[in-house]
């Protein structure tokens, strides 16, 4: 039987019992919130212009504050994170100690009843103060005139992120109590509750880097930040700040929290009263979480230990094996408390031995086929593929998120993919071949060959994404390949970065050539949309042969206002695109010559006075220098019509030879000598003799 | 009243309540004695709820206590060391615990303490150990349960104050429903104020007596018999629990009515015959040996 308005006298009793912890996180809170935002506005305000990305002075004091109001402040997410860890183990502490739980069990209430008390009053005791702070901070902001709708939302959404996420760790936090005895087995508990996801998938990518040769890394699709409240909430941080989208964060925030609280209710009426000082709550749990929480650290530090190691996966084993029997004494030491006890042999460590043998061996033997992985042509719909040597030549949009490798190969989809299937083909009896890498490492046999890199995304027709990286040697037949790959218009459109420039947008071209680099182009915004209308049309029709026959001749910087995003006060001023001129670029090349920059083909012998060769081979183990000096004008004309600039060129299949550097010498002084390289040329044959039999040191 | 059956707790391997059947009576004050050990405080935390029996009954007037508020609101649980909240004084546990117990007697309360001069406003934190245990019984007294269960409360306290605490248990149960259970390792605390004694041994009961009946029952004589063999046929005739004699003075305990007893020893025609008083302690000794234990040595 309790009296009426039980409930509200409990909670302000309680309130007031934990005032110090109020008053704790007050304090926090108004140096992260108040004072803080009041330095940076008074600093703002003090700064004279020009303010970064040409906004004024309100806008700038605008964007300082949403600094601190908005979810995007780091310091404010880490604060909740810890307010929760505190407010945890503060409100559920009693269960530590006989008296107190002893006290409280015996209250005629029931246990789901108090343990909804001692968590409405933890909250109570961390959003009051939180909140008070930040209308502080909004007042702060109204005095200096940064106050606007825009801070006002930004505000309100960091609010209901903290609300969310501290009830998601404060939730975590509870169950890490109720689970343990005692204080230290409560903090390790609490630890795992936060480490165990991000712990657990790092140990599932570390395995799967360290035992399958054609994983494609970083495709996880960023689900890494998911398994911990606590990094979700800063990554949903980090990603506000950086203007991406952060609802999700949100939606699993709020189920997390739901999914704890009912597992706390769960627990703490099953949870015996007397398990105050043991380390673990339930006897019967203590092998449980040892097989469930061990492994994962026992196979991160074995691999860690091993990584370096010549045999590796011996050491992997055996540091598995020695690690597993130590981390297991440790677990049941802190369970009994009792070091003969711990030291006894237990079920518990040889399951986790035999599991952890097994998964080793699984991926030792890949019993998934992971890297002979090769869908039926009939059951892929799309295929999407990502060169280094081709995509990873150009300059994108930064921030546009579809140029990278994994946006490649997420949304750049062929659906003529025969010519992709037919290297993935080759990808995969390459691998069946030749074998794992780790093999060839710890043979000491590995393929000094040229290869090509090559990324393959198989969309199957089942909705499934499968994606596979593999390494060939840049044969004919693959280079052959690879152009029929680029030869396909569904493919190239992507790949070439005109295909994201936005005329309007551009601020300025800069070129640089055989002659010079860095001059700058003299055009108005029509010429330059002319320019760069020319400019597009001759790349796209440029086959992948002609990128391997044809001189590069010169590149343009192509400098492009980005986009802002409202969202976010503060952006980038703009982003620059390097693109090749081939010597087939005819009409580019009269434009520029129009505007004043010219791109000749070739460089004239008569402005030359000397041309450098040099190169470093490799001879009996050691390094040697070879280098040419040709005066000769004959020698010179051979020379200077096989240079080529290599900025924006495909590396693959390319003639370009890049071991030889070349160094031009200009008659006229003032010009500064200029580094390029040569095409393979039968022609050069008695010029590269003559390098080949300089004295080397 | 509260009856239990074949009540079992066992915490790892050690067996603390093993099948303790018991009922105590309403409006007796109940004694529960037994060794450090022996199961007094786990049997009261399970009466309490606050601990669930592995196995075995437990009923309060009749309902299961364990999760039971309507129960547990008649119960109040005062263990050996009492918890107070960090700087609370008497008058804010009072403020706790009467929302919790609606029969809360504040008035009674400021009387008690003004009775025994401990200060409501005072940090319990700065009271002495038997001020604390004074503090938790008059809170725990005038929370108005008909249930008080104290796990070896008056160790601690003062004669005075302890003879003021009896008497107010004794009070309470004469002037309202109320029965308190007291446990305790010392006999003699218990003697002078429970009407009803159990023993606990090793987690189980070795008895369960009316002490009253008990010592109806149970004489202890004094008595000098100038003829050996009067004296010899006496010790075969009387039901004698235990006889000891020093020079011709011989003490015996002895089962039977007082004047039944005293009439067999006069047909001897003593030189010198008298009645004792027994103590709680004389009379377990006498049981326990009977039932072929020696309580000697479970309280030496």
């Amino acid at each position: 039987m309790t009296s009426r308005n039980y409930l509200l006298k409990n909670i302000m009793g309680n309130l007031r019992r934990n005032l110090w912890l109020t008053a704790l996180f007050f304090l926090a809170f108004f140096a992260a919130g108040p004072v803080c935002a009041l330095v940076s506005l008074d600093t703002a305000k003090h700064t004279t212009a020009p303010y970064p990305s040409g906004a004024t002075l309100e806008e700038f004091l605008r964007w300082t504050l949403w600094n601190t109001v908005s979810p995007g402040n780091l310091l404010t997410a880490f604060l909740v994170v810890v307010c929760a860890a505190l407010a945890a183990f503060a409100g559920f502490f009693y269960l530590y100690s006989q008296e107190k739980t002893d006290f409280y069990h015996s209250l005629p209430v029931r246990r789901e009843k108090l343990f909804a008390l001692q968590y409405s009053c933890g909250f109570l005791t961390f959003i009051c103060p939180y909140l008070l702070n930040i209308l502080i901070t909004l007042l702060v902001g109204g005095v200096y005139g940064a106050l606007d709708a825009g801070n006002l939302k930004a505000a309100g959404l960091q609010a209901a992120f903290a609300a969310v996420f501290f009830l998601a760790v404060y939730g975590a936090g509870i169950l890490a109590v109720l689970l343990t005895g005692n204080l230290f087995a409560g903090i390790l508990g609490f630890g795992a509750f936060i480490a165990y996801g991000p712990i657990l998938y790092l140990t599932y990518t570390r395995l799967n880097y360290r035992f399958f040769d054609t994983l494609v890394p970083d495709m996880g699709g960023g689900i890494g930040g998911f398994f911990s409240p606590a990094t979700a909430y800063l990554q949903a941080a980090d990603d506000y700040g950086a203007g991406k989208p952060v609802t999700v964060y949100l939606i699993y925030g709020i189920l997390l929290t739901g999914l704890l609280f009912g597992a706390g209710i769960l627990v703490y009426r099953k949870r015996p009263s007397e398990s105050f000082h043991k380390t673990i709550a339930f006897k019967k749990l203590e092998p449980v979480i040892k097989v469930c929480g061990l492994p994962p650290v026992i196979l991160l530090a074995a691999m860690f230990f091993s990584g370096s190691m010549y045999d590796s996966f011996f050491w992997l084993v055996a540091g598995v094996l020695v690690l597993t029997l130590i981390f297991s004494a440790i677990y049941d030491f802190l369970c009994t408390m009792d070091i003969r006890s711990a030291l006894k042999p237990r079920i518990s460590t040889g399951v986790i031995l035999a599991g952890l043998l097994l998964i080793l061996g699984g991926y030792r033997m890949d019993i998934t086929g992971f890297d002979r992985y090769l869908p039926r042509e009939d059951k892929i719909a799309t295929m999407s593929v990502y060169f280094s040597s081709i995509n990873g030549q150009f300059g994108y949009p930064k921030g546009a998120g579809d140029t990278s490798l994994s946006a490649v190969l997420r949304e750049k989809k062929v659906e003529a993919f025969q010519d992709i299937y037919a290297l993935a083909q080759k990808g995969v009896e390459y691998y069946e071949k030749e074998g794992s890498h780790e093999q060839e490492n710890s043979t000491g046999t590995w393929d000094p060959q040229v290869q090509v890199s090559c990324y393959i995304g198989y969309h199957l027709k089942s909705g499934r994404n499968v994606y596979r990286m593999y390494n060939l040697p840049e044969t004919e037949e693959v280079v052959e390949n690879v152009g029929k790959i680029y030869d396909n218009w569904e493919y190239r459109k992507d790949v070439l970065p005109t295909s994201y420039i936005d005329p309007a947008n551009i601020q300025g071209i800069y070129t640089g050539s055989f002659l010079e680099t860095g001059e700058p182009l003299d055009l108005s915004q029509d010429s330059g949309e002319t320019l760069l209308q020319t400019y597009k049309g001759e790349l796209e029709n440029l086959t992948f042969a002609q990128t391997r026959e044809e001189k590069v001749t010169g590149y343009m910087e192509i400098q492009e206002e980005t986009r802002k995003d409202p969202s976010v006060y503060w952006s980038n001023d703009y982003i620059s695109y390097y693109v090749p001129v081939y010597e087939s670029f005819e009409k580019t090349r009269k434009l520029l010559e129009e505007m004043g920059n010219p791109m000749p083909d070739e460089i004239s012998p008569e402005e030359v006075e000397s041309v450098t060769l040099s190169r470093y081979v490799s001879k009996d183990m050691t390094e040697l220098y070879q280098e040419k000096v040709f005066r000769d004008q004959g020698e010179l004309e051979k020379i200077l019509g096989q240079l080529t600039l290599t900025e924006g060129r495909y590396s693959v299949g390319s003639p370009v030879d890049y071991d030889v550097n070349v160094t031009v010498q200009w008659k006229d002084r003032e010009k500064a000598p200029v580094s390029m390289y040569l095409m393979e040329n039968d022609r050069l044959s008695d010029i590269l003799s003559q390098l080949e039999q300089q004295n080397t040191d | 009243m509260i009856k239990t059956e074949k009540l079992c707790k066992k915490f790892g391997s050690i067996q603390a309540v093993d099948r303790i059947s018991l009922t105590i009576e309403d409006n007796s004050i109940f004694g529960l004695a037994g060794t450090n050990g022996a199961g007094k405080s786990t049997f009261l935390r399970m009466l309490a709820g606050i601990l669930k029996a592995d196995s075995g009954k437990i009923a309060i007037d009749g309902k299961e206590v364990y999760e039971n508020p309507e129960i547990k609101g008649e119960i109040f649980f005062l263990p050996d060391t009492s918890y107070f909240f960090q700087n609370a004084a008497i008058e804010d546990m009072a403020d706790f615990y009467s929302v919790y117990y609606p029969r809360y007697d504040k008035k009674r309360l400021s009387k008690l303490l003004d009775k025994i001069s401990l200060d409501p406003k005072r940090k319990i934190s700065t009271f002495s150990k038997g001020m604390k245990r004074q503090a938790a019984l008059i809170l725990g007294i005038c929370a108005g349960t008909r249930y008080l269960f104290c796990d070896e409360t008056f160790d601690g306290l003062d004669p005075v104050m302890r003879q003021a605490a009896k008497s107010l248990l004794a009070y309470e149960v004469a002037n309202r429903r109320f029965t308190p259970i007291i446990a305790s390792h010392n006999l003699r605390e218990l003697e002078d104020i429970c009407d009803h004694v159990g023993l606990l041994h090793k987690g189980g009961v070795l008895l369960s007596k009316d002490v009253e009946e008990m010592k109806e029952n149970m004489q202890k004589i004094q008595c000098v018999i100038p003829d050996p063999a009067e004296e010899e046929r006496l010790l075969k005739e009387l039901e004698v629990l235990q006889h000891e004699k020093r020079l011709s003075l011989l003490t015996m305990v002895v089962r039977g009515d007082r004047e039944e007893v005293m009439k067999r020893i006069q047909e001897t025609h003593p030189l010198f015959a008298e009645a004792l008083p027994l103590t709680l302690e004389e009379i377990f000794i006498s049981e326990t040996e009977v039932a072929g234990y020696d309580i000697k040595k479970l309280f030496a």
